[in-house]
């Protein structure tokens, strides 16, 4: 991966995935010296399906990101998450299918999502 | 090894800085749109149809995103709307933290609506609040009739839909039932305006929409705070 830059046609993709890799960097960094750590062993990245972004594209843009960093040698681990809608009818919760707003129990369209648009870092595993 | 649970969302940094513009905005009673299409969808002929209108009533500032140059921003500059170009260097969005760049080269106290013309794109906007009132997404028939389905998270975020380019829709293989249908699975509450920037059919209406909001900030000053833009 060394001075590997994105191929043009990819860029406005990676690019996405990039400044969100940055904040993924901010964010371990930020975590690991409140825990007085300089070794992050692993970071655990949750991405929602009901987001724009692509976890491979991620995967890549985290190679990029963790050079230099507390984390540059720990293992990546992104996971991706099902959308979960709530139905304000049968009070109901179901997984989302093929992105479509409408209850999975009783198939009420008057449903919100309570979770999987939304990207975090869920945990990470540090050398004390 | 030591195990920490951080829960810490990524967007969480942008989505502080938003909140800021937005009751900043609040403050001064700015009504802020943020419009987002894919590329050529026809986003500046559709400020160019309706700013000569709405400028004469109301000062409208505009802040263009752009991957590079000015082309967009120089149109409307003809028109006098007081215009600043945000040039993204190949960062195909925009961000909470390029808008609060932007918005001190504007004088706050002479504005009313501030619209933001996001990076031609349907993927990654989506996910960047910028402190907006409301979300308009310009789909145009060209592009078919199937893009909800294609770009669901956008789609589910928009308040208001314009779907343009109306006048060549004979020429073309959109569907108007199905795009609908796609749209109504996604979002059950956005209006959707067939318009044609170049003939002006229906600007008056998308003209009125916008007036309504900024007459609307003007009114309610200090409303809700909250986050309308996460579902």
């Amino acid at each position: 991966m060394q001075g590997y830059l994105p191929d043009r046609q990819f860029t406005g993709f990676t690019m996405h995935e990039l400044s969100l890799a940055m904040s993924v960097r901010e964010i371990v960094e930020d975590a690991a010296e409140k825990n007085g750590s300089k070794k992050v062993n692993e970071v655990n990245i949750i991405v929602g399906e009901f987001s724009s972004v692509s976890t491979d594209a991620l995967e890549f843009a985290m190679e990029v990101v963790k050079r230099d960093s507390v984390f540059e040698k720990a293992k990546i681990n992104i996971k991706s998450t099902k959308t979960i809608l709530s139905c304000r009818q049968c009070r109901g919760e179901t997984v989302m299918e093929d992105y479509i707003f409408k209850c999975g129990a009783c198939g009420s369209t008057s449903v919100q999502i309570v979770s999987g648009d939304r990207m975090y870092v869920d945990s990470i595993d540090i050398e004390k | 090894m030591h195990y920490i649970e951080l829960e810490k969302d990524l967007l969480d940094q942008n989505d502080k800085l938003a909140a800021n513009i937005k009751s900043n905005m609040d403050d001064h009673q700015i009504f802020v749109l943020n419009i987002m299409s894919a590329p050529g969808a026809g986003k500046t002929s559709l400020l160019e149809a309706v700013l000569p209108e709405l400028s004469k009533k109301y000062r409208i500032a505009v802040i263009e995103g752009d991957i590079q140059g000015s082309a967009d921003a120089d149109r409307l500059s003809k028109l006098n709307i007081n215009t600043y170009q945000i040039n993204t260097h190949s960062l195909c969005h925009l961000e909470a933290a390029m808008i609060e760049r932007a918005l001190v080269n504007f004088d706050l106290h002479k504005i009313d609506c501030l619209i933001i013309e996001n990076v031609g794109n349907l993927v990654c906007p989506a996910d960047f609040f910028l402190g907006e009132d409301e979300v308009i997404m310009v789909v145009s028939v060209s592009e078919g009739h199937d893009k909800p389905h294609k770009y669901p998270v956008m789609f589910s975020k928009a308040d208001l839909i314009v779907l343009n380019k109306m006048d060549i829709i004979e020429s073309t293989n959109f569907d108007t039932d199905i795009f609908y249908r796609q749209v109504r699975e996604l979002n059950r509450d956005a209006g959707i305006m067939e318009v044609s920037a170049t003939k002006g059919t229906n600007i008056a209406k998308l003209i009125s929409h916008i007036e309504h909001g900024i007459q609307h900030k003007k009114g309610h000053h200090h409303h809700d705070h909250g986050d309308h833009h996460h579902h």
